[in-house]
């Protein structure tokens, strides 16, 4: 049992940390997140399953539509609920992000139905058998694709040209500016980035969770808790964070109850809030007088 | 024509007007300083030539070109490169990064030997961290990033700015080889008396106003300068 | 039709329902309305007046309504203990809350409001021993008056006189000295603590407060219902709270009232579409976040285009800060600032007695030293900021410091005034050690200080932001403040009168700070730390953007504080301003002081002039 349950809370966990990188994303360029990032998934599960399941595309084509809404969804929260309230310096960006979410959630519901529909996938019809226990091969591959897409995440950043630039928006957005980088394309550019993220972790964990117009909301929360233990400004840590985080998870959900799963999970991010709310990996600012 | 005219140029920050119907001028292959103390308005001058800040009122036109109010980012690709006060280096990166980021503008890196050419000691640390270098080094990086913008008009703002002696002198020399490749500076310095002695002309602004103007030579005499700075000294009892 | 005929009126009209209709779905529908005013009332406190955002109360509501539930059905209590129980349950779970989430702001805090929510919705499903898990708690009494059960009219309109009284509270709370201190310190926390104020402690005390009132619906709820189940107490719950507020307006009275009919009647007017209900509400926040970030009560009194915004607010009904107590309207344009003198001379008078210092002791003894800074030293990254700096300044003196950019000098102003820590060295104020200190600590020995872009208090009138810091940290009792007897004491005022006059802002008392000319921001931070009862003020750069007539004012001011006892730090760049003035001036550069002495020596000593203008190669 032990390992099995391992397998799938370091599978969800690599979920976690994949949306969380999103929300890491967006923090780093403009400091301010999609809150409804955990929507984002559902959209990305909601649209393959319309595209595959219901419409009988191709898998590919149900992959780059989704891929495609997702990064549209990102585009339009950054327009609508970012953009405008950008200089305003007050969290109200926070408030219009969850508003979008609710909207979003509920237009969902109204198309989808509120039941939660089976996604059919060749990886998650027979276990295979590790190490004694019995996992679904999606369960495996969704850390090798979480982690494979950090990765290239984090090489697109450091290795290409763009990638350096949306840092530099990240440093100094003022100062990137100065060298002629478009900062308010920057801002939009890794909204759709990370939302793209996001979809891609629904299209994963569709045929593991089934697909809801609820499934959401949770995601997103834990997404964020993720972000928050492994530091906003940390891709490092919050990798290593999803993954503990999905693992505690499914250990206490395994040996205590799936009731006290969320309460162990967000009462550690109390915890951290309260000892050290820059995360595993942040830095503690410096108070600007 | 001069290569940047300003005329009538008002800027505020929120009610208050900084700079007041302030008109210069910079020429072709000119070195240009505007000195004057804190508070006089030097930075939002540049800060508004840069398009960082937008201008209550006035006209700012380099090379025949209108800069109507446009985003920093569209004035560097017309030509004006500003390096910003404290230099602002992109320290979580390598020297290389930082300057292959100055050229984010138009995307072509083939200007990287020439500035490099100009400026050895950011040769030998192309792969170092750009938070590492001294105080001096960051600065040389500052410029050089800047030029690789391929700027017809380089804006620099108190380039002497924490740094030693020796490294402002160092500094003031790069500008000097700036001017001979072609590209026109227009500087903005604290120290009167050093950004006096490199530049062709300046201007001497006082609470965001120009109060004098000319050759630096001139100006290197001219009691005005030393009361804008230290006001005008009390005659002996 | 004035605001106290307005609120007869909705009096009038909530009294009435139940004798319109016995119809127990819309009394039920208008007791929803008001145990929603009742949440929604205290939410106002924390989101409005202390602007900290939280995402959790629905955990709150669910811990008072199942306090009260389990006190009836396990305990066998009545209403009116089971109530009282709830209030204070909830209150202490609040205040521990606060002190987890107040030390953050932004995400971070929404983050830890969200969890306690999430974490109170697993308690509730998960531990069935005490709250009967998913089934809930059934079969709560109901309340007894007298020995006989409740009518639903009756109890209508006890939540009603309770929504009246939620709204009656808060309303107190917002003209009091603790309404007035939860403003200043949304508005600019660093100002909040330069006077005095602890900023965390008085947020808390707001978070605890409308943890009280989320209590007292929760109570109200469940005898409203009869039975409790998780599913009333989730996170969208906490959303529609926070929404009712956001649509009705933050900071005002009436807000809580018009958003909570607007989102309870809303959807019953539509109820064809009840599947939209939660669109609509998302749309709704939207609605509000782009056209009504004052809500629909502040919307309507920006139209209403009454004088002063103070004075129009409230003749709307909506405050958003304590009444300045002084006729509203602009000021007559006449009195120039030189006629400030012979009132000021009142405070003259009054600047000799140090009752309200710390420090306490005698009258200032002129040329001792009252502020010393030996060695001082502090360091940002590898750049040395400050390079041992030895410092002397005199009581009743002005000692400007000068320097160019980048030396130093409002990183010593930051160290002396406790906004940052020295890395070496000592700071000594009146002969006691403050180097790493409190802001608020230092502030309350009797040093002020103002920031170089004036921090107000914008929301507060003129008056306001100056009783602020007369009344410091002495805000008394946070029970009297909502009792309606929070107003300020005689003393209190005449101090803050005083210090206006000093000043010459007295013709502005009434006008909200975000109004003023910028000529008299700077004035009016001024003000504030003579009413804090500072006897040394540090102004870091009051000059800047004055025009020549207002820095003749401000000289003729800087010398009246002089002569009145204070001492007076400048750090300035004005020249003129500064050799005119000072009786000492101390030059920095590179963090180093390079010279020291009277203003004229000051000026020609050859190397502060290399100092500023380079020596040539």
């Amino acid at each position: 049992m032990l390992v099995q349950l391992a397998v799938s809370g370091l599978a969800l966990g690599s979920m976690y940390g994949l949306v969380a990188l999103g929300y890491h994303m967006t923090w780093a360029t403009s400091r301010t997140l999609n809150f409804s990032q955990g929507h984002v998934v559902m959209v990305g599960a909601v649209v393959a399953y319309a595209a595959h399941v219901a419409g009988g595309w191709p898998l590919a084509a149900a992959v780059a539509v989704t891929l495609l809404a997702a990064a549209a969804f990102g585009l339009v929260v950054e327009r609508i609920a970012v953009r405008p309230f950008f200089r305003a310096g007050s969290p109200v960006w926070l408030l219009a992000t969850i508003a979008l979410g609710i909207i979003v959630e509920n237009v969902a519901m109204l198309a989808f139905g509120k039941d939660a529909r089976a996604f059919p996938s060749a990886l998650a019809l027979k276990p295979v058998f590790v190490l004694g226990a019995g996992v679904y091969p999606q369960e495996l591959l969704l850390p090798v694709v979480g982690v494979a897409l950090m990765g290239a995440t984090q090489l697109f950043y450091h290795r290409t040209f763009y990638g350096r630039q949306l840092k530099a928006v990240a440093w100094d957005s003022e100062a990137a500016g100065l060298m002629g980088i478009d900062v308010p394309r920057a801002v939009a550019v890794s909204y759709a980035l990370s939302s793209v993220l996001a979809g891609v972790a629904g299209l994963l964990l569709a045929p593991l969770l089934n697909v809801s117009p609820t499934m959401g909301t949770l995601i997103g929360l834990k997404a964020f808790a993720v972000a928050i233990i492994g530091g906003l400004t940390s891709a490092a840590g919050i990798v290593v964070a999803g993954f503990l985080y999905g693992l505690v998870e499914a250990l206490v959900a395994g040996y205590v109850s799936t009731g006290a799963r969320e309460i162990v999970g967000f009462a550690v991010v109390i915890a951290m809030l309260i000892v050290r709310p820059w995360g595993l990996g942040g830095a503690r600012p410096a108070r600007r007088v | 024509m001069s290569l940047l005219e300003v005329h009538d140029l008002s800027v505020s920050h929120g009610p208050i007007e900084v700079l007041h119907d302030l008109s210069l001028a910079v020429g072709e292959g000119e070195i240009v300083a505007v000195i004057g103390p804190n508070g006089s308005g030097k930075t939002t001058l540049l800060r508004t030539l840069a398009g960082v800040l937008r201008p209550r009122r006035g006209t700012i036109t380099l090379a025949g070109r209108a800069l109507g109010g446009e985003p920093a980012w569209r004035v560097v690709r017309h030509g004006m490169a500003l390096v910003p006060e404290g230099r602002r280096i992109f320290a979580d990166q390598t020297v290389r990064a930082n300057l292959e980021l100055g050229a984010a503008s138009h995307g072509r890196l083939d200007g990287l030997p020439e500035v490099l050419a100009r400026f050895p000691a950011l040769r030998e640390r192309l792969d170092h961290a750009a938070g590492a270098l001294s105080g001096g080094q960051q600065q040389m990086l500052a410029i050089a990033r800047g030029l690789m913008a391929r700027p017809r008009l380089l804006l620099l703002d108190e380039p002497s700015l924490g740094l030693a002696p020796r490294l402002v002198r160092d500094t003031f020399e790069a500008v000097r080889r700036i001017r001979a490749e072609g590209v026109s500076v227009l500087l903005v310095e604290q120290l009167a008396a050093l950004a006096l002695e490199v530049a062709d002309r300046g201007y001497v602004l006082d609470r965001g106003r120009i109060v004098a103007a000319g050759p630096a030579r001139e100006l290197r005499a001219d009691p005005r300068v030393v009361g804008a700075y230290l006001g005008r000294v009390a005659p002996s009892p | 039709m004035t605001p106290a005929a307005a609120w007869l009126v909705v009096a009038a009209a909530a009294a009435v329902v139940p004798l319109l209709t016995a119809n127990t779905y819309y009394l039920y529908l208008a007791m929803t309305i008001g145990i929603l005013v009742v949440v929604a009332g205290g939410l106002n406190v924390l989101a409005g007046l202390t602007g900290q955002i939280s995402l959790g109360h629905a955990g709150l509501y669910a811990i008072g309504a199942y306090t009260a539930a389990l006190a009836a059905t396990r305990l066998g209590l009545g209403f009116w203990t089971a109530l009282p129980l709830a209030v204070v349950v909830t209150a202490i779970i609040g205040a521990a809350v606060a002190l987890a989430a107040l030390r953050l702001s932004g995400p971070y805090l929404a983050m830890v409001t969200i969890a306690f929510g999430i974490i109170v919705e697993g308690a509730l499903v998960e531990w069935v021993a005490l709250t009967g898990g998913p089934g809930g708690i059934f079969d709560i009494p109901k309340p007894r008056l007298a020995g006989v059960p409740l009518a639903l009219s009756r109890y209508y309109w006890l939540v009603a006189a309770a929504a009246a009284l939620a709204l009656l509270l808060t309303r107190n709370l917002a003209r009091s000295a603790w309404g007035r201190a939860l403003v200043a310190v949304r508005d600019s926390e660093l100002a909040a603590e330069s006077l005095g104020l602890f900023a965390y402690r008085v947020r808390t005390t707001a978070f605890t407060l409308s943890a009280a009132f989320a209590g007292a619906g929760g109570a109200l709820f469940a005898f409203l219902n009869g039975y409790l189940s998780p599913d009333s107490f989730t996170l969208q719950t906490s959303i529609l709270f926070l929404l009712t507020v956001l649509f009705g307006g933050l900071g005002t009275v009436a807000g809580p009232l018009v958003g909570a009919v607007a989102l309870v009647l809303l959807p019953e007017l539509m109820h064809q579409f009840v599947e939209y209900r939660l669109i609509l509400y998302g749309s709704l926040l939207l609605l509000s976040v782009y056209f009504l970030p004052r809500g629909v009560v502040g919307a309507l009194a920006r139209r209403r285009g009454v004088g002063s915004a103070a004075a129009g607010a409230a003749a709307a009904g909506g405050s958003p800060g304590p009444r300045p107590g002084r006729g509203p309207g602009p000021p007559p344009a006449t009195a120039a600032p030189a006629a400030a003198g012979p009132r000021g001379g009142d405070f003259v008078e009054r600047a000799h007695r140090p009752e309200h210092t710390e420090a306490g002791g005698g009258p200032a003894v002129l040329h001792a030293v009252v502020l010393q800074l030996t060695g001082v030293t502090k360091s940002f990254g590898g750049v040395r900021a400050l390079d041992g700096v030895t410092l002397a300044v005199r009581a009743g003196t002005i000692h400007s410091l000068i320097g160019p950019n980048g030396a130093g000098k409002t990183t010593l102003v930051n160290l002396v005034s406790g906004f940052d820590r020295p890395d070496g060295g000592t700071i000594e104020l009146f002969g006691e050690p403050v180097g790493g200190r409190s802001a608020v600590r230092i502030a309350r020995r009797g040093l002020a200080r103002t920031f170089q872009t004036p921090q107000l208090f914008e929301e507060l009138a003129v008056l306001d932001n100056v009783l602020v810091a007369a009344t410091g940290p002495r805000l008394g009792w946070l029970a009297a403040a909502l009792a309606g007897a929070g107003g300020d004491a005689a003393a209190t005022r005449a101090r803050a009168d005083d210090a206006l006059a000093a000043v010459g802002l007295g013709e502005w008392a009434a006008t909200p700070a975000a109004d003023l000319p910028f000529g008299h921001r700077r004035r009016l931070e001024i003000a504030r730390a003579l009413a804090a009862g500072a006897r040394v003020l540090m102004l870091d750069e009051p000059a800047a953007g004055l025009a020549p007539a207002e820095i003749e004012a401000l000289d003729a001011l800087l010398s009246r504080l002089r002569a009145a006892g204070l001492t007076v730090v400048l750090i300035e760049h004005h020249v003129e301003l500064v050799m005119a003035i000072s009786d000492r001036v101390t030059v920095l550069d590179e963090g180093r002081v390079i010279a020291e002495g009277a203003p004229a020596a000051v000026q020609r000593d050859p190397a502060v002039l290399a100092a500023y203008l380079g020596t040539p190669a």
